[in-house]
């Protein structure tokens, strides 16, 4: 039987490379009993939570490869995901993720996709612009080069970076100092085709169904006047579908609403499935989720709903910083002023001014306000988390942490920021190292991950790995909570995150909310669960409150409901921390003693761990420093869940 | 006739003849130069017309120059037959010389047909594979695991000893009752991470249960009954051991696949530097060096 199966392989082999690296974590085993075979699991409970990361460049997007990675391709980035030890691209060390990924996207720029990596490797296929330009070209060319050899790459990247719009808050599309940077290599797509097919081939490699799953996926990097709106292209198809187009860029358009309608014609075309993530909102200045659209007219039913069809989750949090909400926004929240990163991308300085339309929790809340005018919700989404690593490593652990570039993965380097005229410049400090995506699937396939962003049962976590449950419905029990079976009765009678609380015909009590958080059995125990809730209010503006709703030790609520610090047992000097604070699960029925049946409103979960050491502070103890103000040494990790919406009859 | 005789006069009428030959006599074709022709036919254009559309279906795009608008075929023709023109006329200035892009594109292009020097490669046989895995097998090696479930009795917030009494008597009635390892989740309180392990590594199990729980479980053998109660971090466990694997080096049969791979990428690996090699080999080395080293020796 052995035999048999070894020549099967043998015979069939060919055809296809067969690359059965180490496994994740999702399994199942065929154990044999006497006569039967009986599937064995670890559990019974009728979704998974599955890890990963949706958002990670390789050398193939150009801004990586001009900042030292010029070595870690697609196949590095799968290999570190499944746990294999790869060599870091600038610092040629041996890294290993500590725990395995399920999933990963790769998401390479789809502008100048591998152009760069061929110019500089001298295999790029391009076409011949004419005498004058083939020379601008060359010497292009030849600065590149340079700027690669000499670890200058960022300089050169700066250049292509946008510059501060002249008339801010119209459509920065048209404003008269928005310029494309490509363009300088004449017609690339000889090459992009090319580095799109090793791409794709790389995903079809790597996927198991059942263990590791890989989705095709690339970035469309739409930054008109430096106003990041950003989003990460992700599809469930495999590589005869995928090849059949090529990755849709902002060269092409940067109205997000022609990146929706190439969907729908690509879709038409091909029978590709697609959606968009949005990611650093925190950097859309206002832009990302405004009271309009880009173009500057105002939302509509259709609009809201053709954005929904496409863009059902965002991506909450990432190296580039956290985009939950800010101190200006939410004044009366003490953990708002978390990894916030006030650094726009572009060559001038400008000052950073936080505005609604940058962050989730204020977008939901508009969300909610548009959609009592106009009938739908335009920013009714799901969240998730991911790195935006452009090393082809998807780190987001404190202390083993591998650089957003890859030359700021050393402890040294990492402090080498952009030295730009009028104010500070962001540097591998002021990055954070998160996030993850967690996805509540029943399989670890492509459809199934799919299916889950689609429906939004997914969270965002800054790295550790811990599992939350949320749900909502009007018949929960106190014993549900505890009981063995809570997940399935959960699922019974109740909707959970990213899912709309339906009222029932007779609504006489508000709804329960069941939560249950457990800590990553290799992390930091967890300090409290927070609900937090949006709603507009009878004038119809909307409102939002954070309640303390489970914590860990003998803490009492104050009487406006805040709850003392769990406290610190971060030694700083090592650095370490113990888990002699927290608890390893928190768990609460819970049910909103303000709930009012007539007001639209969102409620999501936000769980904290114990402080811990932040990346910096190893590197700071590293270089026998102190930790300076640019970062702090102790952080308190999180997780974020998709809301659950409630909405009148 | 000593005149005809002169090098220079013979050059002279030559050149004349061929002169005359050439653009008096001479039939057209060989005047007109090919290239100054640019040929514009259906082919070219649904090869061209895919690049533009960055898509490469060439039914779809033949279907579509067919149905396209006469203005703007006209317009597809005029950038085709630019971009030849330009193309060709910077052949003619000799730009592709000394232009280490194309030089790169070249080698590149070599290096891809090597490649496909193995497009006919030997099939492997069982013994390359065996060779191999013998040669790398400290990359096959596979760690220990096991296969349990357990009843948990939380020991955090209550008196230790009674815990355990409770854990004690609850062992000898599930092995009284031979409670099945499916039914384990009907005693005991629930365990904040799995109910069962599956194939789990020593690392992993004391990532849930603490490091001295891990080592006990792996060190206990009898796997027809109930057995413990084992100490974790979190309280006692009584633990049902479906199966247990120690640390080995596995048979080729079970990690053949990836034998296979490994294999295959190292054969590829191999052929296409082996015919490189052989290009390689036609060319003789000269080294500045050695030549110089040589010229005091010879004189």
């Amino acid at each position: 039987m052995k035999k048999l199966i070894l020549s099967i392989l043998l015979i069939s082999g060919f055809s296809v490379a067969i690359a059965q690296d180490v496994g994740a974590d999702a399994r199942s085993v065929e154990v044999s009993e006497t006569t039967e075979a009986t599937e064995l699991t670890e559990t019974t409970e009728p979704t998974q939570v599955l890890w990963g990361d949706t958002h990670l460049h390789t050398s193939y997007s150009f801004d990586a490869f001009l900042n030292q990675n010029q070595s870690a391709d697609p196949d590095t980035a799968y290999r570190w995901a499944k746990g294999l030890p790869v060599i870091h691209p600038y610092s040629r060390a041996r890294v290993q993720i500590e725990t395995p990924l399920d999933f990963l996207v790769v998401s390479d720029h789809a502008e100048l996709m591998g152009v760069i990596r061929a110019v500089a490797n001298d295999t790029a296929d391009i076409g011949s612009l004419g005498f004058l330009s083939d020379i601008k070209r060359w010497f292009t060319t030849r600065a590149i080069l340079n700027a690669i050899e000499n670890e200058t790459g960022k300089g050169i990247f700066v250049k292509i970076l946008p510059v501060t719009g002249e008339q801010p808050g119209s459509d920065p599309v048209k404003d008269p100092a928005n310029e494309l940077a490509v363009g300088a290599f004449g017609d690339t797509v000889k090459t992009e085709t090319t580095a799109w097919h090793e791409i794709v081939d790389a995903a079809e490699r790597h996927n198991q169904p059942g263990r590791f799953t890989s989705l095709v996926g690339w970035e469309w990097s739409s930054i008109p006047t430096g106003a990041n709106l950003h989003r990460v292209v992700v599809s469930p198809d495999g590589g005869e579908k995928s090849k059949k187009y090529l990755p849709y860029g902002s060269d092409q358009s940067q109205y997000p609403e022609d990146l929706w309608s190439w969907f729908e014609q690509t879709n038409k075309d091909t029978g590709a499935r697609f959606l968009s993530i949005p990611h650093n909102s925190n950097i859309s200045k206002g832009y990302m989720f405004a009271d309009t659209t880009l173009k500057g007219e105002s939302i509509t039913a259709a609009y809201a709903k053709q954005r929904m069809k496409w863009e059902p989750i965002t991506e909450i949090t990432q190296i580039k910083g956290d985009s939950e909400t800010h101190p200006s926004l939410s004044p009366d929240d003490e953990f708002a002023g978390f990894e916030n990163y006030p650094f726009y991308i572009q060559q001038t300085w400008e000052e950073y001014l936080p505005k609604k339309g940058d962050f989730v929790r204020s977008a939901l809340r508009r969300g909610l306000e548009i959609e009592q005018n106009v009938g739908a919700n335009p920013y009714k989404f799901g969240v998730i988390g991911s790195t935006d690593s452009h090393t082809g490593i998807a780190s987001a652990e404190e202390n083993n942490f591998w650089g957003k570039m890859a030359k700021d993965s050393t402890p040294e380097t990492k402090l080498d920021g952009l030295v730009r005229d009028g104010g500070d410049s962001a540097n591998g400090w002021h990055r954070a190292a998160q996030g993850l995506a967690a996805v509540w699937a029943k399989e670890n396939t492509r459809e199934e991950i799919f299916a889950a962003f689609q429906r939004k049962e997914t969270y965002a976590t800054t790295g550790p790995r811990m599992k939350v449950r949320f749900f909502a419905g009007w018949n929960f029990v106190e014993e549900d909570l505890q009981a063995r079976d809570f997940v399935e009765r959960a699922y019974q009678k109740g909707v959970p995150m990213g899912g709309d609380l339906i009222a029932p015909q007779q609504a006489e009590n508000g709804p329960q909310f069941l939560i249950r958080v457990t800590k990553d059995p290799l992390e930091a125990n967890l300090d409290r669960v927070q609900m937090i809730k949006g709603w507009v209010d009878a004038a119809g503006k909307s409102q939002e409150k954070i309640f303390n709703v489970a914590w860990s030790g003998e803490r009492e609520l104050s009487a406006d409901g805040a709850l003392p610090a769990v406290g610190n047992t971060v030694d700083a000097g090592v650095p370490t921390y113990n888990n002699s604070i927290g608890s390893g699960e928190l768990s609460v029925m819970w049910a909103d003693p303000e709930f009012d049946a007539s007001q639209r409103a969102f409620y999501y979960v936000r769980a904290l761990q114990i402080p811990t050491p932040r990346h910096s502070l190893y590197d700071a103890v590293a270089l026998q420093q102190e930790a300076t103000d640019v970062a702090p040494a102790v952080i308190q990790e999180r997780a974020y869940t998709s809301p659950i919406w409630y909405a009148p009859q | 006739m000593s005149f005809f005789k002169e090098p220079l006069v013979q050059f002279v009428v030559l050149g004349l003849a061929l002169y005359v030959f050439i653009n008096i006599l001479a039939p057209d074709n060989l005047v007109q130069n090919d290239t100054n022709t640019i040929q514009v036919n259906d082919d070219r254009l649904v090869e061209y017309l895919q690049f533009q559309r960055k898509s490469f279906e060439p039914a779809k795009a033949l279907q579509m120059l067919n149905k396209m608008p006469a203005g703007e075929r006209d317009r597809l023709i005029d950038n085709y037959v630019r971009d030849e023109a330009l193309y060709r006329e910077a052949l003619s200035y000799g730009l592709d010389d000394n232009d280490e892009i194309i030089r790169r594109r070249l080698i590149q292009k070599m290096e891809y047909i090597a490649q496909g020097f193995y497009d006919n490669v030997p099939a492997l046989e069982e013994a390359d594979l065996r060779a191999h895995f013998d040669k790398n097998i400290d990359q096959y090696k596979i760690d220990p695991s096991i296969t349990f479930t357990h009843v948990f009795f939380p020991a955090e917030n209550d008196d230790q000893q009674v815990v355990l009494r409770q854990a004690e008597q609850e062992l000898s009635q599930l092995n009284r009752k031979k409670v099945d390892f499916s039914e384990a989740g009907k005693y005991g309180k629930r365990f904040l991470y799995n109910l069962n392990y599956v194939e789990r590594t020593p690392a992993f199990v004391s990532s849930h249960f603490g490091q001295a729980f891990s080592q006990n479980i792996f060190t206990l053998k009898d796997l027809a009954q109930w057995q413990g109660p084992i100490r974790s971090e979190y309280g006692y466990h009584l633990v049902n051991i479906k199966s247990t694997s120690p640390a080995r080096t596995p048979d080729l049969e079970e990690v053949a696949a990836k034998v296979l791979a490994d294999t295959q990428r190292e054969q590829h690996r191999d052929l296409k530097s082996a015919a490189i090699d052989k290009i390689v080999e036609r060319y003789q080395r000269v080294s500045q060096q050695e030549k110089h080293i040589s010229a005091p020796g010879s004189e």
